[in-house]
């Protein structure tokens, strides 16, 4: 395409735009105003409201916001036929609009009502007749409220939600004449999935989406949980130094102070929260009551078939490096502080705000916290945290607390970093940085300068790459690991682009102090160097799969076995459906199995629901307590401290995480100090039985019809005839 | 288990064992008197205990079933070892006894039983490869054995809501559903919404009710079967009765109902596919444990 500009005339006035540039931008460009509803800067264009439309000197009239120009054309907005048709257009947009006391007080200026006087065009003053009856009102939202009426159905909030922050939660719902937005398809906004960003609520060009009266309004739920605070009292408390009384003032209502017993409960793991907590007096035990060993790892029978087992078992076990260099030394929770593995127990203070991540990200709790001692609480919800976040006063207090508190455990925690001394640590505390993103910033791109490394404190990152057919995600990375290293030790430019999936803080220790790191810890050089090696043969059995995937396979492509690294198919000329994979596949997971004998068909091959082990894991996003992962082998493990939130499962699109229940034993809320028996649940995914050495289903098929392969590597042979390249099938 | 090249270990170790058993028996056999080799001779015993252990290797299937997660060789090897073994056994039983089923009445009935398990063993080679495949083709809706019974009951669910939204609400009887096998019940579904009948669907909802429904159950089975054989013809007739309009909710039926007999068929396949274990299994059993008994009468005696 040149890059020459194009000359064009606009209401008579000679304008040059680049190639590809609307009539609409490039009227807006030179400061010719023409109309526009449906349209806002950061939104695709759609071209439903019409409103403006131009004579290009065409037969029809077209949408300035998605016609581009063209070389010569003359356009003009303003002309008698253009005014008219688009004083129709508001007519028609604004005949079911509310009119006096059927609008709310406070929404009158808006974007569409503006122009529409502009326009000459009076809400109940059009040409049309209104619908019979009225479109109804949703107050369920705690912070926005929707009015049906108000709406003209231009598909900003869809945009805005979709596109924006791809939330994908507002779409359009009904047929014709019946259409409206819908929450969820057809929910009452409070009980959808709506995570209340509000960027649907500033694209709305009408009072169709507004912010709900008196700020920001909970449920009653909310308040009657605690007593109110008053904000010359939150003003008294260091992190809200800073923050304008007047927005404490309005969303008092968000936040609520909470009296506590010792022995009482304040959250539950596994349950969904959306509050943060701040300590303001009394210290509180964070800890997980799921069992970290609960499950043996290998299979325990008793008498002489256990002997032989143990015996047996141990002949072909997986040789397993001494030390995972991706497992971590401790539980990650959404707290300042991290879990031992050997004693999954801490204690947090006065000064302390735990929740963060359920309240910013609505994801399940990480832990159970109970009053350690008589403690009282600030509770908060999503607001409030949004705007402390960004307060200096807060920040800077956070930050200090966890240099002090938690970056020595996390670094220690991590086997790579183990040899860092006490020292070395202490210098480094005071030069990291950290850093806040919000859900979709990109922390860096591929091709970057690489100037630091990051460590994950809270949300996941998404780590992607571009190949030939496309980009690829290579690992979703959550707190605790970290990032960043294979361009530092490398060509100092970033290998691959990094972007936060949700609200996502890292610590940055800079390349210097890197280098530095590097120099005074050879065994630490040694380890990333084979870190990094291990992750570009890692990226090059990705790459491939995508090379593969240009392919002309469809169903294949569409039902994701191209991303399947470890796929169970059965092939259906030799199965004699006797099950004895699924029994083994129990027998192997105390009695529960993990696969189904059911499933899509590919020719005579039956792909079993067995974990595929996919190349872009999506399950292990959200995991509260980063329990699910992945090892440098291609296994996806869900380790035993799993809180059973089933975010995985709901996750996996797959249907290949399955919840178990199991029996525990938990505080019991009535009787302090004492325990209860409970039935938990524990997410459960096929592990290809590593810890035995290979796959029970594919070793106790007596048919030779289960067999364990790779997507692509299938794909290769089956459809395209090319020959496995030392592919291995188990 | 499908006879194919992966098979040649195993059947070259049982070619190797009967060609080495002839070559050692032909002379034997030669060298014998006038009432023929005999199992009590050393060569008769040799052959015979051979020839049990083999039965014995065999056998052990069964357990290395029970213990599915220990690795003690892929259960694929041991069952083409099951199988070429076993069937070399029988020639080295046969020269233990010098191809004679006469003697006692125990000699007579383990004979016997061997022939039996090899045959039923030989006709279940058959049938796995022949049957699974026979399945793959014409059963495409095939699901879990376990499961047809509940999924019989799902049909004739998807089969009520589809003839009351065309053709109004009907009693259902039996809403909790004859749950299947698995002791399914149905979930408590939200009321649906209720349509005014379209005009003319009373036979629709007649020919439903009467003909198709009842043969919606899991136990419903010879009735099905029966239906199946004039059921395009019936299905057809209704088409001809009908108002255009409601040809498309006709063939739905019907490809509910083509579904419903798919899953008879495959009862019965699943039958054939397995029953010939009944016979295997006891009788195999019977023949080691007598073979036992045998060998210690034989040589205590």
């Amino acid at each position: 395409m040149s890059k020459e500009l194009l000359r064009l005339t606009i209401d008579d006035k000679e304008v040059s735009v680049p190639p590809g540039t609307t009539i609409y931008d490039a009227a807006k460009g030179n400061g010719v105003d023409i109309p526009i509803v449906c349209h806002m800067p950061g939104l695709d264009p759609v071209a439903v409201c019409r409103m403006c439309v131009v004579d290009v000197g065409a037969r029809t009239f077209p949408a300035a916001c998605i016609r581009e120009c063209e070389k010569g054309m003359v356009v003009k907005t303003n002309t008698p036929e253009i005014a008219n048709a688009r004083k129709v257009l508001t007519e028609l947009l604004m005949t079911d609009y509310p009119e006096g006391e059927e609008t709310d007080s406070h929404v009158a200026g808006f974007e569409f009502e503006n122009l529409s006087k502009r326009e000459g065009v009076e809400p109940g003053h059009t040409h049309f007749p209104k619908r019979e009856g009225k479109r109804v009102k949703d107050n369920s939202s705690s912070v926005i409220k929707v009015d049906h009426n108000a709406c003209i159905l231009c598909d900003r909030c869809v945009r805005a939600c979709t596109d924006v922050k791809e939330n994908l939660v507002i779409g359009r719902h009904g047929k014709g004449f019946h259409t409206e937005i819908g929450f969820d398809n057809d929910k009452p906004m409070g009980q959808s999935s709506c995570v209340s960003c509000g960027e649907c609520l500033v694209s709305c060009p009408t009072s169709a989406l507004t912010i709900n009266d008196g700020g920001f309004n909970v449920g009653d739920a909310f308040k009657e949980s605690g007593e109110p605070v008053h904000a010359d009292e939150l003003m008294e408390l260091s992190i809200f130094q800073g923050i304008s009384p007047a927005f404490l003032q309005r969303n008092l209502e968000a936040c609520v102070r909470r009296t506590f017993k010792k022995g009482e409960i304040i959250c539950r793991e596994g349950e969904f929260g959306n509050t943060a907590f701040y300590l303001i007096e009394g210290s509180v035990d964070v800890y997980i009551s799921a069992p970290v060993e609960r499950q043996s790892k290998h299979i325990q029978k008793s008498g002489i078939f256990g002997l032989v087992s143990k015996m047996t078992s141990g002949l072909s076990k997986r040789e397993t490096s001494q030390e995972d260099p991706e497992s971590m030394g401790f539980i990650p929770i959404d707290a300042p502080v991290d879990l031992s593995k050997l004693n999954p127990v801490a204690q947090l203070v006065t000064g302390d705000l735990f929740g963060e991540q359920s309240a910013m990200n609505f994801y399940p709790r990480s832990a159970t916290v109970r009053a350690a001692e008589p403690c009282v609480l600030l509770e908060m919800l999503r607001p409030v945290l949004q705007i402390l976040q960004k307060n200096p006063a807060f920040k800077q207090e956070m930050e200090e607390k966890y240099k002090e508190r938690a970056l020595a455990n996390q670094l220690r925690g991590m086997p790579i970093f183990k040899s860092l001394t006490p020292e070395f640590i202490d210098e480094l505390r005071e030069k990291v940085e950290l850093i806040r993103y919000e859900p979709g910033d990109t922390i860096f791109s591929e091709g970057d300068p690489a100037d630091a490394l990051y460590i994950v404190r809270l949300g996941f990152v998404q780590v992607m790459k571009r190949f030939p057919g496309g980009d690829l995600t290579l690992a979703y990375l959550h707190k605790g690991t970290y990032f960043g290293e294979m361009g530092l030790l490398g060509e100092m430019l970033r290998t691959a682009t990094c972007n936060a999936l949700d609200h996502v803080e890292v610590v940055r220790i800079s390349a210097v102090d890197f280098r530095i790191m590097l120099e005074s810890f050879p065994e630490i050089e040694a380890k990333f160097r084979t870190q990094m090696q291990d992750r570009e043969e890692q990226n090059r059995a990705i790459a491939e799969a995508g090379m593969v995937s240009d392919q002309n396979m469809t169903d294949f492509l569409d039902q994701g076995l191209m991303k399947a690294q470890s796929l169970l198919l059965l092939d259906l000329d030799k199965c004699t459906r006797c099950d004895e994979c699924v029994r083994a596949c129990a027998d192997a997971h105390d009695g529960v199995t993990r696969l189904v004998r059911e499933g899509l068909r590919f020719d005579n091959y039956l792909v079993a629901t067995a974990c595929r082990s996919c190349t872009d894991p999506l399950c292990m996003v959200g995991c509260p307590v980063g329990s699910i992962r992945r090892r440098n082998s291609l296994e996806i493990i869900i380790e035993d401290w799993c809180v059973g939130c089933g975010l995985c499962a709901e996750q996996c699109p797959y249907g290949n995480i399955n919840l178990h229940p199991y029996e525990t034993k938990e505080d019991d809320p009535d009787h302090p100090g004492r325990k209860r028996p409970v039935v938990k649940n524990k997410a459960t995914s096929c592990d290809l039985c590593s810890d035995i050495g290979s796959p029970s289903c594919v070793y106790a098929c007596p048919h030779d019809a289960a067999h364990r392969v790779n997507g692509q590597e299938f794909f290769a042979t089956h459809y395209l005839g090319i020959k496995s390249s030392g592919g291995k099938e188990n | 288990m499908l006879v194919d090249e992966k098979q040649h270990q195993w059947a070259g170790i049982s070619l190797a064992i009967f060609l080495v058993a002839l070559v050692i028996y032909l002379p034997y056999e030669a060298g014998t008197g006038p009432g023929g080799p005999k199992g009590k001779t050393v060569h008769g015993l040799a052959f015979g205990i051979a020839g049990f252990t083999l039965m014995m290797i065999c056998g052990l299937l069964g357990a290395r079933k029970a213990v599915r997660t220990w690795r003690i060789g892929k259960a694929q090897s041991w069952l083409r070892a099951h199988i070429w073994l076993g069937l070399v056994s029988f020639p080295l039983i046969l020269f233990h006894s010098g191809f004679s089923f006469g003697g006692g009445l125990l000699s007579q009935v383990l004979m016997y039983l061997f022939v039996v398990v090899l045959l039923s063993g030989v006709v279940g080679i058959i049938i796995q490869n022949v049957v699974p495949r026979i399945l793959l083709e014409r059963i495409p809706h095939e699901t879990i054995y376990e499961q047809i019974p509940h999924v019989i009951d799902q049909l004739r669910r998807e089969g009520d809501d589809l003839v009351e939204a065309i053709c109004g609400k009907f009693e259902r009887k039996d809403t909790s559903g004859s749950a299947g096998g698995l002791g399914w019940r149905a979930k408590e579904e939200k009321p649906k919404p209720v349509h005014a009948p379209i005009a003319g669907s009373e036979k629709l909802k007649e020919f439903y009710v009467d003909e198709v429904r009842p043969l919606l159950y899991p136990k419903v089975v010879g009735e099905a079967a029966a239906f199946k054989t004039h059921s395009s013809a019936r299905f057809g007739r209704m088409r001809t009765l009908l108002s255009v309009e409601l040809h498309e909710p006709l063939g739905d039926l019907e490809h509910l109902f083509a579904e419903r007999r798919e899953l008879d068929l495959q009862k019965k396949i699943h039958m054939y596919l397995h029953g010939w274990l009944f016979i295997h299994i006891p009788v195999a059993y019977a023949l080691l444990a007598l073979s036992i008994v045998h060998a210690v009468v034989s040589l205590y005696y």
